[in-house]
């Protein structure tokens, strides 16, 4: 299965859904001015996904900034992988927070209550954004 | 010498050739041929013989089976044929050849007449049986891996694949061909393959490419010109340099002659005697002759080089002016090339710049139509002066990130409640406009709808939420499935009692803050928004926090503390902004607003504003409820005169006594005050002092002529003792100022009603 990577679009998220290497993040700030355009590969390829899974999938999400719209992408998405779950793979969520940001952390939390996949919530320092900005 | 000139005389052919025939590029096989079998030396005489009496040869040698001089006559017939311009005999006698040289086994022979039949082909405009003989050459070549003559028949083919307009497939045939040129490092067939590259782009309308194929062809041109002229110059120099190596040695040899002769001189002057002198003298002399002789044969040796020089240097004076005349004619090419791409350009800038235009009208008209749709949805946001009426203390900021905005504020007082919201719909701009829209419409419709059936004072928020998700799920028709629309919004509603000092709150997502005595209290939503979810069966809460005097209270959506800046590129983040509100919050409202907008402009920098952003701040003022007040008095059946000329002033003191249900007369002067009171039966008269024909003061007066009993309560708009006792001296039971206190002026009248026996 293609690896789906998307980079360096103004106001996306850059995505990394890789089974071969067994990868799959979402990093940075997601803002797309039209959220389905952007997010609509990124179903396709998780629904083709979940026909044909790895045995344990570990999804890292880094997201420092993300509007309304796409928070409710990001619960498409996690509802797809959740499919994991029912089928009796293992999936977990690594959620990155910086520890000031509250309000991601309450995001994460309100999105782990209402999935069954499970979440790891990882509080960070300023050094990880700096990071994170800078493999991007 | 002869080299030279043979290979100058086929320069001039191809070019006399190739504007016959229009075939610029076939590979120098056609000269090279010539110079094989018309121009080497050993065969240079038999040039001469006629074709009758080869004809002949060849029909001697068939019939003595001598196959190698037949198949030698044959190819000098086909030769000889070409030359006297016979294409067809000369092709009969090559495919003759062909015949005997396949029986002689001599297949390079064979190989290099099929070539030649080709060439043959080629110039009557044949080209279909062209491309079959180059093909038949290239099927030999490729079997014997001759890749400099595999590319000399690949070039030829796609030469041919061009003349039958064939360009694709040209294209393909010169792909293979520029590899093996790169590849043997063959400039003259790479420059070849570039020109027919150009010309079958030329043809199929690909002027760039043409363009860059011309280019490389004309460069690796004259690269290859200078190289050739540096040859030239070389060999030159070299000749020079020999020639006078020459002259040199000749010239050592002088010296060395004139000192032998010099020291026989003195040898025969100390041996002989003096009359041997002479004769030694002479020998010496005709010694000095054969000397200068000698050096003069030398002198002509040197002459007859340097003629020989000057003639090389002629040649290649006229071979190096037909290069140039060459490489005038690439130049002008590419200058009407260039002149054809200048046009083209013109003409794209010209479609640019409709383009450009067009959709400059069209962004205008786009900007238009949304500045007139903030318009409209301005005018649906609480106007400015309803809110100052029912908040006195309170600020709203309010900025889009574009025109119209994702972020709404709604309100709506009745009877002492305040129901007022800030929502947060997804997206911003356009379709976030549309969804607020939609906010508006559905909050009015159920506040009005729920208050038909019950009192404001029994509606809870959170009804309001739950009823608001559920006709955004309707009117969206969703249905929860993944990938269909998720609109919603999130919002903050409060609302506000304010003479029980009570506030109800209900949240999703957004929460509300309330600052008191320095303290920041954070009442949190729901963790869901309006609109289609997860838990949308689920009710929102209500919370009902009890408030106090001077409580501030902000609600807001999240695009203030999402704002992306500062050093880093962070969110301000709610924590922050808490923060602030409590540095600020003892600033006047409009302060707090001017500060937060600054702190907000400083913190984006010069980055986007990433999403609308709504904060709307007020401090809590309890009231004496007004409709308690009006409820405890019922005067239904008294009547009361209204002596105002002021509409406003009367309107105030209509809106204050129509809940008592009393029964209301208004008369608009004090003549006709007087007037009313004759004639009607009246429990109390409100009489306005200043007026027009008769002022308030006269007409008491002219009351109390007839009527000592009438309650009259002056108007006033002053509190001055002097108006007071004038008041008092006409005759006026008390008075009140204006503005009215609802509540004391209510009392008065009640008084000044019950001392009447009813």
């Amino acid at each position: 299965m293609e690896p789906l990577i998307i980079t360096e679009i103004e106001s996306c998220p850059n995505i990394i859904l890789d089974k071969e290497n067994n990868k799959f993040e979402m990093s940075g700030n997601s803002l797309p001015e039209d959220v389905h355009t952007f997010y609509d590969p990124v179903f396709r390829w998780i629904e083709e996904y979940i026909k044909q899974p790895n045995v344990k999938t570990e999804l890292s999400i880094k997201l420092i900034y993300f509007n309304s719209a796409s928070v409710k992408a990001v619960l498409d998405i996690l509802t797809l992988f959740e499919e994991l779950i029912v089928k009796g793979f293992e999936m977990k969520v690594i959620w990155y927070f910086l520890e000031i940001d509250e309000d991601m952390l309450a995001t994460g939390e309100e999105l782990a209550s209402v999935l069954k996949i499970p979440f790891e919530f990882v509080a960070c320092n300023d050094e990880w954004v700096r990071l994170m900005n800078d493999d991007a | 010498m002869k080299n030279l000139v043979i290979s100058f005389y086929c320069g001039v052919y191809q070019i006399i050739y190739a504007k016959r025939k229009r075939m610029r590029y076939f590979v120098q096989i056609l000269p090279f041929i010539l110079f094989v079998f018309m121009f080497s030396p050993v065969r240079s005489q038999e040039t001469a013989v006629s074709e009758s009496e080869l004809e002949n040869r060849a029909i001697k040698y068939e019939k003595e089976g001598n196959l190698l001089e037949l198949a030698n006559c044959q190819v000098k017939l086909g030769n000889l044929y070409k030359e006297k311009n016979n294409i067809p005999k000369s092709i009969e006698y090559f495919q003759k050849a062909v015949k005997s040289n396949e029986s002689l086994g001599n297949i390079n022979a064979v190989k290099n007449i099929y070539v030649n039949i080709g060439m043959m082909y080629a110039v009557i405009d044949n080209y279909e049986q062209a491309l079959v003989y180059f093909k038949k050459s290239l099927k030999i070549n490729e079997k014997q891996s001759k890749k400099s003559e595999i590319l000399s028949d690949l070039i030829n083919i796609a030469q041919v694949q061009q003349n039958l307009k064939n360009y694709t497939e040209s294209n393909q045939t010169l792909d293979r061909a520029l590899s093996l040129a790169q590849e043997l490092s063959d400039m003259t067939s790479l420059k070849n393959c570039y020109a027919i590259l150009s010309e079958n782009f030329d043809k199929l309308g690909n002027q760039n490419k043409a363009k860059e194929y011309f280019d490389l062809a004309a460069s690796i041109k004259s690269h290859m010109q200078k190289e050739e002229i540096n040859k030239y110059e070389q060999r030159t120099k070299q000749a020079e340099a020999e020639s006078s190596v020459k002259d040199g040695e000749i010239k050592s040899k002088d010296s060395k002659i004139q000192e032998i002769s010099k020291e026989q001189q003195q040898a025969l002057r100390l041996l002989q005697q003096e009359k041997e002198i002479n004769l030694l003298k002479d020998r010496a002399n005709e010694r000095e002759k054969q000397a200068r002789e000698r050096e003069e044969q030398d002198r002509h040796r040197i002459t007859r080089n340097i003629i020989i020089s000057l003639g090389v240097i002629l040649i290649l004076v006229s071979t190096f002016l037909v290069f140039i005349s060459k490489q005038l004619r690439a130049k002008k090419k590419a200058y009407t090339m260039l002149e054809q791409s200048n046009l083209q350009i013109i003409e794209q800038n010209k479609e640019i710049e409709q383009q450009r235009d067009i959709l400059t009208n069209q962004k205008k008209k786009i900007t238009d139509s949304i500045f007139y749709a903030q318009r409209i949805q301005s005018a649906l946001l609480p106007p400015a002066l309803k809110l100052e009426k029912v908040l006195p203390e309170h600020f709203i900021l309010y900025r889009p990130r574009d025109i119209v905005s994702g972020d709404f504020y709604w309100m709506t007082e009745k009877d002492g409640i305040l129901i007022i919201a800030a929502a947060d719909c997804t997206g911003h701009g356009v379709p976030g406009a549309f969804m607020s829209m939609l906010g508006v419409a559905f909050l009015n419709e159920i506040v009005n709808k729920i208050t038909f059936n019950k009192h404001i004072r029994s509606l809870n928020a959170n009804e309001v939420l739950n009823q608001l998700r559920e006709n955004v799920i309707n009117s969206l028709h969703q249905s929860g499935k993944l990938t269909e629309n998720k609109d919603g919004m999130d919002i903050a509603l409060c609302i506000i009692d304010f003479e029980n000092k009570q506030m109800q709150f209900a949240g999703a997502h957004n929460p509300v803050y309330i600052i008191r005595n320095a303290e920041l209290t954070r009442i949190e939503a729901d963790t869901m928004p309006i609109g289609v979810y997860k838990t949308a069966d689920r009710s929102f809460t209500n919370h009902e926090i009890a408030l106090e005097k001077d409580d501030l209270i902000y609600i807001f959506s999240d695009g203030y503390y999402d704002q992306l800046g500062g050093e880093k590129g962070f969110k301000i983040f709610s924590a922050n902004f808490r923060k602030y509100l409590l540095e600020i919050h003892q600033q006047p409202l409009p302060e707090q607003k001017r500060l937060l907008e600054e702190y907000y402009d400083n913190w984006k920098g010069k980055r986007e504003q990433v999403d609308d952003v709504l904060i709307i701040g007020f401090k809590f003022k309890p009231r004496s409820d007004p409709s308690l007040a009006r409820q405890q008095y019922l005067w239904q059946g008294k009547r009361i005169l209204i002596a105002e000329d002021i509409e406003t002033n009367y309107l105030l003191l209509v809106e204050a006594l129509k809940p008592t249900k009393a029964e209301l007369f208004r008369v608009i002067n004090g003549s006709e005050a007087v007037e009313f009171c004759k004639n009607n039966e009246i429990d109390l008269v409100l009489m306005d002092i200043y007026m027009p024909i008769m002022d308030g003061l006269e007409a008491t007066r002219q009351i109390r002529a007839f009527n000592q009993q009438l309650p009259i309560i002056a108007q006033t708009a002053n509190g001055k003792s002097d108006d007071i006792s004038k008041i008092k001296d006409a005759g006026c039971n008390g008075y009140i100022s204006k503005p009215i206190k609802l509540a004391a002026f209510l009392e008065q009248i009640q008084e000044h009603l019950i001392k009447l026996p009813s």
